[in-house]
């Protein structure tokens, strides 16, 4: 019972987009999928949705392909940056669509979440703006009767309030009805609390693939005089550093030598997933050696 | 049927009924209320001018929007996928489309001829039916006294025909959803250019060679296809021969809209 991504490479014009990636999406999880920009999150989303097609490798869902099944395409939704609802569309007739081709849909919660948003359903979906345009989609994404629901930049345009709403909503229909959820975001300190499993791409690899709780456990910030923070973290993964005065931070990921004795002026702390991910994807050489 | 099928081809009609009715609502103001509205203001309405403005071809104006309708394929397409629909659903739905549709055209237009222009024009059926398209063609095939029989096979004949359209549309329209904005409009421009250009250099090659061709095969062929067997008994023509031509292009067509209708991706995805 999942979605199985193997091998899954893509390149466009010869240029490489993704790299051999190897992913397992359980049910009844949240997970973030996080990535600087260009290093292709959407690409991947779309290749699992089928909405185009891999160089190599396959998608799986409970083991059955996901290229051109509606048994398996009809499970998952995505809701992606790219809108693909006519501009001349009403979004009530959307969601009528919605529910005839998904054979149901949450109506009730649908017109609920169009109150708290103040999302008039009669417009039409051209006419919205990037925010509401994203509203609209993050109630379809919620209502749908999927199993695996992915979230591509779902807060785009959205203002903090709204963006806080979306937050709580997600986890109450999270708790009711337990499903899936990837969501690939940049605004990674909003969603720490709220995923279990992270999957970081990072030049067209996947470079972090574990739950949040095991990953962080795993990254330190380790701070102190310049020569016994280095003399501490020789030979260490450090995978970013920062110097003020003659106070230096290096950033490790993996685990620290149980032997050396941590001396009085250093002091040690648990990164928090932004600033690992910053590490990681902005030092190559570093990320190189993350497993 | 599966559901999924059974509702992307509910979807697909619904919608593609509407923009029938739009057309034909179009055509009516066009081809109807404008030459009223100005005999109007030009104080010569007469009932036999509104009586010939209501003379329009129907069909041929179903014939135009079947064939431009499934050209249109990438909207729908892009709705579907979003909505968890297969390209191979997409291929069905769209082909059960046509042939509904198809069927749905041929009614009215048969009906609007037989019940609007030929009683205009104050003719019988069997009178009327020798002034129609398929008639004026194929009409004498199954009898001249046989007007059931003739009217079954032309209704069944336009059919096939409004199909044959509609699977063209597709096939080009599934083409063109592969391509770029930029190469789809040269595409469309460049083909006619070169088409023209191509033919004038054949007329003028053929003109100067001093190679005698003989177009007399391809003529006989192309006369066949259409259902010339020379045979005067049965008449000029045998619409038999005409229905299995369209039937083996319906084939083609549906064969290579499937062919690029699997290949469809979503552009700047």
């Amino acid at each position: 019972m999942s979605i199985q991504i193997h091998a899954v490479s893509q390149s466009f014009h010869g240029r490489s987009i993704l790299k051999d990636i190897n992913l397992t999406i359980e049910p009844n999880k949240i997970y973030g999928l996080l990535g600087r920009n260009g290093a292709g999150k959407s690409t991947l989303l779309n290749i699992i949705s089928n909405r185009i097609f891999p160089s190599q490798g396959t998608v799986t869902l409970d083991e059955e392909s996901m290229n051109d099944n509606d048994r398996t395409l009809g499970r998952i939704y995505l809701m992606s940056e790219v809108n693909l609802y006519s501009e001349r569309a009403k979004l009530n007739k959307l969601f009528d669509t919605t529910e005839l081709m998904y054979g149901s849909f949450n109506r009730q919660y649908a017109n609920d979440l169009a109150d708290k948003f103040g999302l008039d359903l009669t417009s039409r979906f051209g006419k919205l703006s990037t925010g509401y345009r994203s509203i609209f989609k993050l109630i379809v994404a919620l209502c749908v009767p999927a199993d695996y629901i992915f979230l591509d930049e779902p807060v785009l345009g959205l203002d903090a309030n709204h963006r806080e709403l979306f937050y709580q909503e997600l986890i109450e229909t999270y708790s009711e009805t337990p499903r899936t959820f990837v969501i690939s975001t940049h605004l990674i300190e909003e969603i720490a609390n709220l995923i279990e499993h992270v999957f970081v791409l990072d030049d067209h690899k996947i470079v972090i693939n574990g739950s949040v709780p095991d990953i962080l456990e795993r990254a330190y910030t380790i701070s102190g005089p310049d020569a016994d923070v280095k003399q501490y973290t020789a030979g260490l993964n450090i995978i970013g550093e920062d110097h003020l005065g003659g106070i230096t931070a290096h950033y490790v990921y993996g685990a620290l030598a149980d032997d050396r004795p941590i001396p009085d002026t250093v002091k040690l702390e648990h990164l928090d997933l932004q600033k690992l991910f910053i590490n990681l994807t902005t030092e190559k050489k570093a990320a190189a050696h993350v497993s | 049927m599966s559901a999924k099928l059974k509702a992307t081809t509910r979807y697909l009609l619904r919608e593609q009924l509407s923009y029938l009715g739009i057309v034909y609502l179009i055509v009516l103001a066009v081809l109807i209320g404008m030459p009223l509205i100005s005999a109007i203001f030009n104080h010569n309405l007469t009932w036999q001018l509104f009586l010939n403005s209501l003379s329009i071809n129907v069909g041929f104006i179903f014939s135009c929007f079947i064939f431009i309708l499934p050209m249109l394929t990438y909207d729908n397409f892009k709705l579907l996928i979003q909505n968890g629909t297969s390209r191979k659903t997409y291929w069905r739905a769209r082909m059960l489309n046509i042939i509904s549709l198809s069927f749905i055209g041929e009614v009215i237009a048969m009906a609007y001829y037989f019940f609007v222009t030929n009683a205009i024009a104050h003719r019988s059926f069997s009178a009327g039916f020798k002034y129609e398209f398929y008639g004026q063609l194929y009409g004498n095939f199954f009898g001249a006294h046989n007007l059931a029989g003739n009217l079954l096979m032309n209704f069944i004949f336009m059919w096939l025909a409004f199909i044959m359209l509609g699977l063209c549309g597709m096939a080009v329209g599934s083409i063109f959803s592969l391509l770029t904005k930029t190469v789809r409009r040269v595409v469309i421009i460049a083909v006619p250019i070169l088409g023209l250009f191509f033919l004038g250099f054949l007329v003028n090659w053929i003109a100067r060679t001093s190679i005698h061709l003989n177009f007399e095969g391809l003529a006989k062929f192309l006369g066949f296809l259409v259902g010339f067997t020379g045979d005067h008994q049965v008449g000029p023509l045998n619409p038999l021969i005409a229905t299995g031509t369209m039937l083996v292009i319906s084939v083609i067509m549906a064969g290579i809209a499937y062919y690029f209708n699997h290949k469809l991706k979503i552009k700047n995805a």
